[in-house]
Order: C-alpha cells, then sequence, then structure tokens
C-alpha cells in the first residue's frame, strides 16, 4: 500500500482518522435515510412505549364463566360464591343445565362452565363421600384456563381443609389434633422475581432486548441494501474506491451503530421497565456492562449477514418472521432446556438468545453479572467471531464486487 | 378482462426475472411450519429441572425427593447446601424451583408438629415456573395425604373411606378442545397463520413498491389500461394464489398430517384461509397506497405485522389490553382468522356462526379504495413522494 512510506504511529493516525470519517459518514447515511430512520429512531423508541400499553395489565381478573348447580343447595351455593370471590374468576351466569352453558360459552360470553353435581351436599354432609365438580375450561386462550384452573383449584383446597376438619371433629378428634390430621404437612409457596405471575412483566424484558435486537438487524442490512443498490459504497470508503479498507469499514460503521443503540438501550432496557412499573430489581450498571457485547455481536452478526443482501427492502421482506422465532429460541416461553437438541443448538448462533437470557437474569431476576456469567461470556466469543465473518464477508464480496465491476469496465 | 390478465402476466414474469423474492419466501414459510411443528413436539413440557435444598436428610425426606423426581413434569437436577445456593442456581437459570425441607422433617412429623416445606419458584418464565410450581404444590398437598393415610389406616378405616377423607372434592377438568392441554396446538394454530400473513404483507408491499422504486409503474398502469383497480388485482392475483396453496398445504399438515384437532369444517377454515391471505394483502394495498415512498412503506407494513400478531389476541387476551387498543383489533385480520380458528378448530361450530367474521375479512378489500386517487398518482409520476 502506498502510504508504508511513513512511521507506524502516523499511519495509525491515519487509519483512526479514517475510521472517524466512516463512523461519521454511516452516522449521516442512517439520518438521512427515511426508511432506516423510522426503524432506528421511530420502531426503536415507539416499540419499546407500545408494547407495555399493549400489554396494559399484568392478568386478567374476573374472567367471566358460568356455573351449572345441579344440587342446589347452600353448600353449593356457597360453594360458587366462594369461586366468584377468587381474583381470577367471576361467576357471571348460573345456568339450568349444560346445554344453556355451553350456549353462552360458544357466544363467547364466558370462558369456562363449572358443573356442580346433584350429589353434592349429600356426598359431603350425608354420607362422606366423594363429590365431583367438572371445570370446563376455554382453550383459546392458555390464560384463561390458567385462570379457571387456578380459582378452581384453590376453592378445592379451601373446601377440603374445611369439610376434613368437621369430619375429623365429629370422629371425635379435638379441634387442634383435627388441624393436625388436615395437614400433618403445612407448605408455604413463594413466586420469586414475578410474584403476580404477571404475563407482561414475564413477557415484556424479553421483547424489549428482541425490539432493540431486530431493528439493529433490518436497520443495517436496509443500509446495506441501499449502498449496494447505489455503488459499490458498501466497500469503499467514499472517495477511494480502489483501496482496500475491510477493517476501517467494519470497525467504523459497527461503533456507529453501537453508539446509537447505547441511547436506545439506556432507554429501552434502564428507562422503560421503570416507566411501567415492569420488574427492574437488577443493578443497572451490570445491565449496561451486559449491553456492551450484546450490542457488539448483534452489530457484527447483521454486519456479516448484511453481506449478501441485495436491496434495501431484502431483509425486511424476508426475514421478519425471525423476529418470533428468535423469541422461542431464547426459551422465555417454551423453557430451552426442552427444546429439541437441534434448536438448542441452532439458537446459541444469534446473540439475542443469550442477550434476552442475561437482561432478564440481571434486570428481573436480580443475578449479578457473574451469576450470569455463561451468557455474558458467550456474548464476548459471538462479538469476536462475528467481527471476524464480518470482515471476512466484506473483504470477499468486496473482491467478488471488484472482479464484477472490472469486467464491467 | 384482457388488461388483467396483461398485468397478470406481467407480474409472473416479474416473479420469475426476481425468483429469489418468492421463492425464499416461500421457504421461509416451510421454515415456519417446519420449527413451530418440531420445535414444542413434548406438547407440554416434561421433565423441567427442578432443585432441593435438604436440611433434614432423614429417610423421609430422601423419599419425598425419589417422589418429586418421579413426576413426570419435573425432575430433580441437583441438591443444594443452603437456600442461597439454589437462589443462585436459579438465577443462573439451571433450575425453575426448588423445594426446602426443613431440619428435622421426620421429628416433628411424628410429634405432630407440623412441619412447614417452602417451595420457591421462578416466575420471571411464566411456562416453566408456572408447571414447576404446579407440580411441587401437588407433591406438597400429596405427602400430607400420604401421612394421612397412614394414620387412618392404623385407625382401622376402610380405603374408599380414607379417600373420601383426604379428597372430599374432585375435580374434573376438561380442556375443551385440547384435552392434552398441548402447547403446540394453542401456539402453532395462530402463530403460523400469522407468519404466513406477515410474508403475504411484506411481499405484496414490496411487489408494488418495487415498481414505484424502479419507476416502472407508469409501464404497470398503462398495461392495465390506466385503470388502478386493475392494475392491483392483477398484480395481487399471483400472490394471492401462491399463498393460498401454502396456506392450505400449512392447513393440511396442521390438521390432516400432525392431527391437531379439528371439531367443525376444514373446508371452511381453508376458505377463511382464502379470505385471510387477501385481506392481508388488501392492507398491503392500502399501507402502498397511502404511503407511496418505497422505504417507508415497507417499514410500516414490518411495523403493522409484528404488532398485529399481539394484537390478536391469542395469548394476550384482548379484554386485558388497553381499550384504544382494543378498537384496533378489528383492524387486525389475523384477529378474525384467529376467531375463525376457534370457532372450527376448538368449539366446532356451524360454519354459519363464523360467516360474519370471514365478511369482515373479504371486506377488508374495500379499505384501499378510496385511496385509488393517491395511488394513481404515485403509479403515473414516478417522482411523487407521499408526505
Amino acid at each position: 500500500m502506498k502510504d508504508t512510506k511513513y512511521p507506524f504511529s502516523r499511519r495509525l493516525l491515519y487509519r483512526l482518522e479514517d475510521i472517524w470519517y466512516v463512523y461519521v459518514r454511516e452516522l449521516q447515511r442512517i439520518i438521512h435515510d427515511k426508511g432506516v430512520a423510522v426503524i432506528f429512531f421511530v420502531a426503536g423508541i415507539a416499540y419499546p412505549l407500545l408494547y407495555p400499553l399493549v400489554y396494559n395489565r399484568e392478568s386478567i381478573d374476573k374472567l367471566p364463566i358460568a356455573v351449572v348447580d345441579d344440587s342446589d343447595t347452600p353448600r353449593s351455593r356457597e360453594y360458587i360464591r366462594s369461586l366468584s370471590a377468587t381474583r381470577e374468576v367471576d361467576v357471571r351466569y348460573k345456568c339450568m343445565n349444560l346445554q344453556e352453558a355451553a350456549a353462552l360459552y360458544h357466544a363467547r360470553k364466558c370462558h369456562g362452565v363449572v358443573c356442580l353435581p346433584a350429589d353434592f351436599d349429600y356426598q359431603i354432609e350425608t354420607v362422606g363421600g366423594q363429590a365431583v365438580v367438572s371445570v370446563y375450561c376455554d382453550m383459546s386462550s392458555f390464560l384463561y384456563y390458567k385462570n379457571l384452573l387456578q380459582a378452581s383449584n384453590f376453592v378445592m383446597l379451601d373446601y377440603h381443609r374445611g369439610i376434613q376438619l368437621q369430619r375429623y371433629e365429629l370422629s371425635g378428634n379435638d379441634r387442634p389434633m383435627a388441624e393436625i390430621l388436615a395437614q400433618p404437612v403445612q407448605y408455604e409457596t413463594v413466586m420469586l422475581y414475578n410474584p403476580g405471575g404477571g404475563y407482561p412483566s414475564f413477557l415484556l424484558p424479553a421483547i424489549l432486548v428482541l425490539i432493540l435486537y431486530q431493528t439493529m438487524f433490518f436497520g443495517i442490512c436496509m443500509l446495506a441494501g441501499v449502498a449496494r443498490e447505489t455503488n459499490g459504497e458498501l466497500y469503499y470508503i467514499d472517495g477511494r474506491r480502489y483501496e482496500r479498507s475491510t477493517f476501517r469499514l467494519v470497525f467504523g460503521r459497527g461503533f456507529a451503530y453501537f453508539t446509537i443503540y447505547l441511547g436506545l438501550s439506556v432507554y429501552a432496557l434502564g428507562l422503560v421497565p421503570r416507566l411501567f412499573g415492569l420488574p427492574h430489581i437488577g443493578d443497572f450498571r451490570d445491565i449496561m456492562r451486559l449491553v456492551v457485547p450484546f450490542l457488539l455481536a448483534t452489530a457484527f452478526f447483521s454486519m456479516t449477514v448484511s453481506v449478501f443482501i441485495r436491496e434495501r427492502e431484502t431483509a425486511m421482506v424476508l426475514l421478519l418472521f425471525s423476529s418470533v422465532v428468535l423469541l422461542f429460541l431464547s426459551g422465555c416461553s417454551w423453557p430451552a432446556g426442552n427444546l429439541p437438541s437441534f434448536w438448542r443448538h441452532f439458537a446459541m448462533l444469534f446473540p439475542s438468545t443469550y442477550g434476552v437470557n442475561a437482561y432478564i437474569h440481571i434486570n428481573t431476576m436480580g443475578a449479578t453479572l457473574s451469576e450470569t456469567s455463561r451468557e455474558y461470556a458467550a456474548l464476548w466469543v459471538q462479538a469476536g467471531v462475528y467481527l471476524l465473518t464480518a470482515c471476512l464477508g466484506y473483504y470477499f464480496s468486496g473482491r467478488i464486487y471488484e472482479r464484477q465491476s472490472r469486467l464491467f469496465r | 378482462m384482457s388488461s388483467l390478465k396483461a398485468v397478470f402476466f406481467r407480474e409472473l414474469r416479474q416473479m420469475f426475472a426476481r425468483p429469489g423474492y418468492p421463492f425464499v419466501a416461500v421457504l421461509g414459510m416451510a421454515f415456519c411450519c417446519l420449527f413451530f411443528l418440531t420445535v414444542m413436539d413434548e406438547g407440554l413440557p416434561q421433565r423441567l429441572p427442578v432443585g432441593i435444598v435438604d436440611h433434614d436428610g432423614s429417610s423421609i425426606a430422601r423419599m419425598l425427593k425419589r417422589e418429586v423426581d418421579a413426576g413426570q413434569s419435573v425432575r430433580v437436577v441437583a441438591e443444594y447446601a443452603s437456600y442461597t445456593d439454589a437462589r443462585q442456581a436459579m438465577q443462573r437459570g439451571e433450575i425453575y424451583a426448588f423445594l426446602v425441607i426443613p431440619e428435622n422433617l421426620y421429628g416433628d412429623l411424628l410429634s405432630y408438629k407440623r412441619p412447614t416445606l417452602t417451595l420457591y419458584a421462578n416466575s420471571a418464565y411464566t411456562l416453566g415456573g408456572t408447571l414447576t410450581y404446579r407440580q411441587l404444590t401437588t407433591m406438597a398437598n400429596l405427602v400430607s395425604a400420604a401421612v394421612q393415610r397412614e394414620v387412618l389406616r392404623s385407625r382401622g378405616y376402610r380405603d374408599d373411606q380414607i379417600m373420601a377423607l383426604i379428597q372430599p372434592i374432585v375435580l374434573d377438568t376438561h380442556a375443551i378442545g385440547n384435552p392434552w392441554v398441548n402447547y403446540s396446538v394453542y401456539l402453532s394454530s395462530t402463530l403460523l397463520p400469522g407468519l404466513l400473513g406477515m410474508i403475504v404483507l411484506m411481499l405484496s408491499a414490496f411487489s408494488m413498491t418495487h415498481e414505484l422504486k424502479m419507476r416502472t409503474s407508469p409501464d404497470w398502469l398503462q398495461a392495465a389500461g390506466d385503470h388502478v383497480p386493475t392494475a392491483v388485482l392483477g398484480k395481487m392475483l399471483p400472490y394471492t394464489i401462491l399463498f393460498t396453496i401454502l396456506g392450505w398445504a400449512m392447513n393440511v399438515l396442521m390438521y390432516k398430517v400432525m392431527h391437531f384437532p379439528l371439531a367443525g369444517s376444514f373446508l371452511f377454515l381453508c376458505l377463511a384461509t382464502a379470505a385471510y391471505v387477501v385481506a392481508m394483502q388488501a392492507v398491503a394495498v392500502f399501507v402502498v397506497s397511502w404511503l407511496p415512498t418505497p422505504g417507508l412503506a415497507v417499514s410500516l407494513c414490518a411495523l403493522y405485522s409484528t404488532l398485529s400478531l399481539t394484537l390478536s389476541g391469542f395469548s394476550y387476551p384482548v379484554e386485558a389490553m388497553l381499550s384504544p387498543f382494543q378498537a384496533l383489533t378489528w383492524l387486525v385480520p389475523l384477529r378474525h382468522y384467529y376467531l375463525i380458528t376457534v370457532d372450527q378448530t376448538l368449539l366446532g361450530l356451524p360454519v354459519a356462526k363464523s360467516c360474519l367474521r370471514l365478511a369482515i375479512l373479504l371486506a377488508a378489500v374495500l379499505l384501499p379504495l378510496p385511496l385509488s386517487g393517491r395511488l394513481k398518482k404515485a403509479m403515473s409520476d414516478p417522482e411523487f413522494i407521499g408526505d
């Protein structure tokens, strides 16, 4: 190369200047491209607000259900009242028979039916037998199912205690002994990190990380597509068409994306959870330490993929579905350990998998960075590997581009 | 009619000139089917990892451990010396729940002191947390039941009397339409159509904006005899056919090959799939007519289709959303398609009950009509940039 005649320090300075130039140039391109700006800024800022607004309530309270009371005794009515008193369900309809309840259910007026048998009171009171309560759950959304199941279980267990106490006392035990017999082993349950078991508190942290990941990915692919469409700008520093400059380009651009997303991360991962009262018991400094390898890995990963992008819309048109796939691969919905082993290994390719889990560990579960060191280390490894692949991709596809443009000339 | 044919064949030629896009889109859909139909192959997660902190170490504590491990939905992966160790393992994501067995459990049990077991479950991961929590509470109840049974047997009760004492009320739970509580059935039956719609929307919008970008839109308009609806119809039709067939293949895969529950009419479901594809295309036409700037329209379609997965309300019920979003769900074709799916697969309602939703899907075609003047301006003047 032509600048070998300069001393090393001078050459380094030139290189840094070039990186700075690429960096500034890339920031300008981002701001001046409407489509990219929409993805980076509108989506990057609005989506972290939009999702918490849509997932507004932690849980559905007072799910409407119908009840068929074939027993119609004081005890059965009391049972229905207890059911209606739970947070989860509300007995809105009392039906004469199952057909009537089914009609309401089919019209989506209720999301479940509870049926008390004709011998409800007789079994419990008179013969000391078992009463079978039928519960029909709406499976169209698992939150409906969960609500009705929880409420029925809770009321059932509560009744067990009462009935058992009564029966033990009747058979000649005193009250303390009856209590011991009814429950010889007690238990306490503690739901950690998301005490209400709320849906938004569990899903939104993962979505926030994925918003950062996907907007960055599509933005970078779009920028690469634009550069490809207009000229060979992807592979050259402006005005220096015939100089190899892979490292300077990858670094300069990578840091431009990194800078923008550092700001967006503070906003989406730090501010938004506090704004909407989502769990945020982690140390914010740990989150920022985590964000560094996550953003670098994401940027270099996206730059690697972007080498194959021909037009600005390519990635978004063809790969948009990946958002849902990545959400699944992260294991925040379906447990990661229960993914088939092929998909579990496939998931390791994507920085989002580790980013989502590490963020949940720190932000939601209050882990320190060292307690989520597996994910943290994996992100650094990915950052390194994808930096390499990005450079290789730029270098080789740049060469192909050169050969083609020489051919054209 | 002849101009419609002209546009139709013109689009077919373009599809084959840029074979990458339709080909990769079909491949993408195939990937999604493969992914979602294999990723949850257990139906409901089995053998989830849990831990035990045993402060007792007696034979009954060890029995308890074995009982927990024998359950279908959990397995004991580790024993921890203290609560802190177990908590850290949970924070590392190694276990979803753990059980703390108190000191002197056996002694307290024998002397009727009612020892207390403590269960901790991680609800930051809802499915794993809930399932392990449920299994461990069941175990804790069973421990009490087992002790009761021994005491009652020693007092000479018969086994049927004992059962009635231990469990005076029995719940007979019916999960309607999905008796196995299969997670894949629940998620895939809506997610896959959702992704199909996403791909249709993006590809349809792209095929239109590409004309604007390449300045070929005047030619496109001319082929349609200067009539915008013909131009749009002819352009969309190849994609309608392609993706309807793809949607039907998806239905066959889910309901005929994988045997997802299907209580209602398969034919009607397929009809709904076609209507849904058309509705998504109508949305694409609407967005492009409204914002005929190539980059912007495609970005906006992307934002819309991502959000529509959420707004369909299949995972998070619509009634829990803020009221403005509840109203917005009417503008989401996936919402209507999801409700038709529920009618036909889970409930098995007569098709007449789902016709209203089908009509709404088809009515989406009217959506872009008022904007056809704007689209015409953009098509005939490629320099036109929507404001």
